[in-house]
């Protein structure tokens, strides 16, 4: 039997992704230690693998073929736009993609003149304005702490993920607009799909039935 | 960030050499045999043509995709992105008055402008053919045992290839009246494979959940017959009955050659384009992350050309195929039979005797002087990486050295070319 490699985004998504394989009888003891420098783990009885990665790289590694499912939000798989099959939407890890800024920015959107956006998803933040809203923008890539760029003065407004709304409200920023919802998602290799597709399927068909269960 | 771009080639392009270019060769030479065995002939177009050729959804490439370039009359150019549509321009042009069908192939490099840094190259090989004129299910067994066949030549045995028919969704949509944004919606969600996207949308349409998990590729059936049986029980409309009807013909043709079990049927293949309009295919093996192989019958893909004639065909695309065999390792035939000469100074007029008299025996012989400054073990390892199998060293008697097992015998220039090799 062939391993089927997860690659999982790193953090909660991770954590929350395993608690669900395990519902399923989808196990890796391995990965419990917390204390383990080791890259990769292996459930051998299953024969399956799984591994750790930056979120953004997940779709990378399995459209490339090197890891055969991910778990990665919708934010990474929208601004990364591989070629992937998006093949079950886990339901939890759930937010908001929102164009926020100080409540004076607004009239700048309604007036459609040309905004400065920043944002840590240039290209979200530009298919929203340049194909949704039809807005001239220009575009400024950070990579954290985005919140800032309003305050400072280095953009007019930032396209960020918004799940409580705290730390916007905080600083004095709010919900302007929203782009679109956002959960956690599985991915497949298009490859491993058709490869593999009875082990594959039968895994989705036991999320499945574990999410709808929850509900 | 500078570098000196003299020694390096642009992003998303390479050079091939040694070894590789030889598995290259190899696979291209596999895929040859196949193309000649059913009597196909190569026909050449040109790297470049006019951005119509491609632009329209005429090919697989969008124009952001596409090198362009300008002529002197400022015409828009590209760099072909595929093939296909330049064969159809051929047939278009010079085929007209044909009246049997047309088989012919192909092989070149195609070039598309994809996103930096994505782990893809730009510029690919592709072998294909197209049979033109024929629109019976014969004609799209024929293509795909083609396909398969390849395949077994190269040595793979874990594979897999894939037919959808695109009418089947078609008739969905016409049955179910569905208006052309929940078409697109539910034809993008099919194209990702977004199953739950698919079943709200099949939902709110009032689609069965069965057949919504046709079109998702839910349905997972070893047996080709019981999803056939399923999928015509389930859609209940003259389009798709008719496409499942076809794809049920075409599966008999393959079990005439033989190769019926390398395909399975997904009806979750479809198609972006609308002049494809029966089969579509992908062909899947371990190692390569993208399909190797894609292809289809698009009947109305040459009358965007003038000439209204139906085709099918495949395209192989060499690149992939390199991934996959190296990672799985499967070892090409390679015929270690090519000769070393080596001379020393004295002996330059006889070593190239005895390599012009061994070349016209078809031999392939390469003619080098030995230099002091390398050993004897320098050319040997030298041969070994260069699939030539015997040494012959003339010094002061004349050697033959096998370079595998490093045994020597000596014999004259008479006894080798009398066959003592």
């Amino acid at each position: 039997m062939k391993y089927l490699t997860f690659a999982l985004a790193k953090g909660r998504l991770a954590f929350k992704a395993l608690e669900l394989l395990e519902q399923t009888g989808i196990t890796c003891e391995e990965m419990k230690d917390k204390d383990t420098r080791k890259l990769i783990f292996t459930n051998e009885e299953l024969g399956l693998k799984f591994f750790l990665s930056k979120a953004t790289d997940v779709p990378t590694y399995v459209e490339l073929g090197a890891a055969d499912i991910g778990v990665v939000g919708y934010d990474t798989i929208l601004e990364e736009g591989r070629n992937l099959y998006e093949v079950l939407d886990l339901g939890f890890g759930k937010c908001r993609m929102c164009v926020c800024g100080p409540e004076s920015a607004r009239s700048i959107l309604d007036s459609h003149q040309m905004i400065n956006v920043a944002s840590k998803y240039p290209n979200i933040a530009k298919d929203y304005f340049h194909n949704v809203r039809q807005q001239t923008a220009e575009i400024i890539k950070l990579n954290g702490s985005v919140e800032l760029a309003p305050i400072v003065g280095l953009s007019d407004v930032i396209v960020d993920i918004v799940e409580t709304g705290t730390t916007l409200k905080e600083n004095g920023l709010t919900v302007l607009e929203e782009i679109c919802p956002l959960s956690a998602r599985v991915v497949v290799n298009q490859v491993s799909m058709k490869l593999e597709q009875e082990r594959i399927r039968d895994i989705i068909t036991k999320l499945e039935a574990v999410i709808n269960g929850g509900n | 960030m500078s570098f000196d771009n003299r020694i390096h080639t642009p992003e998303g392009v390479r050079d091939i050499y040694g070894e590789e270019l030889k598995l290259k060769n190899m696979i291209e030479d596999k895929l040859d045999k196949v193309l000649k065995s059913y009597a196909y002939d190569y026909i050449e177009t040109p790297t470049i043509e006019y951005f119509n050729v491609f632009n329209g959804d005429k090919g697989t490439a969008s124009s952001n995709e596409m090198y362009k370039l300008f002529d002197r009359e400022n015409n828009t150019l590209v760099v072909r992105p595929d093939i296909t549509p330049s064969i159809a321009r051929c047939v278009a042009k010079y085929f007209s008055n044909e009246k049997l069908h047309l088989r012919l192939c192909y092989k070149g490099r195609t070039f598309k402008n994809l996103p930096r840094l994505h782990g893809k190259m730009n510029e690919v090989t592709h072998v294909g053919a197209e049979l033109i004129g024929d629109d019976e299910s014969a004609a799209d067994g024929e293509i795909l045992s083609m396909v398969v066949e390849s395949m077994l030549n190269l040595g793979l045995k874990d594979f897999q290839v894939s037919i959808g028919q695109v009418d089947f969704f078609r008739g969905i949509v016409k049955s179910f009246n569905l208006d052309a944004d929940v078409e697109k919606a539910l034809r993008d969600a099919i194209t990702d494979n977004k199953t739950y996207l698919i079943r709200e949308i099949g939902h709110k349409a009032g689609i069965k959940d069965e057949l919504l998990d046709i079109l998702a590729g839910m349905y997972v059936n070893p047996d080709n017959d019981e999803i056939l049986k399923k999928a015509s029980d389930l859609a209940d409309n003259e389009i798709s009955a008719n496409a499942i009807d076809r794809l049920y013909k075409v599966y008999q043709i393959m079990k005439l050659y033989g190769y019926e079990e390398y395909v399975s049927f997904d009806l979750s293949l479809i198609s972006d384009y609308d002049y494809y309009s029966g089969i579509v295919f992908k062909g899947y093996t371990y190692g390569s992350g993208s399909p190797v192989v894609a292809g289809g019958r698009y009947n109305g893909l040459i009358s965007k050309f003038g000439l209204d004639m139906p085709s099918v065909g495949y395209a192989f695309i060499v690149d992939e195929l390199m991934f996959a065999l190296a990672k799985q390792r499967v070892e090409l035939n390679r015929e270690a039979n090519g000769v070393m000469v080596l001379y020393q100074n004295e002996d330059l007029s006889q070593a190239i005797k005895l390599s012009k008299a061994l070349r016209e025996k078809d031999l392939s012989v390469l003619l080098s002087r030995k230099s002091s400054r390398s050993s004897l073990d320098d050319y040997i390892c030298h041969a070994l990486n260069h699939e030539i199998s015997k040494i012959i060293y003339m010094s002061d008697d004349i050697k033959i050295i096998n370079a595998e097992t490093k045994e020597e015998k000596t014999a004259t220039v008479d006894e080798i070319l009398g066959g003592a090799l």
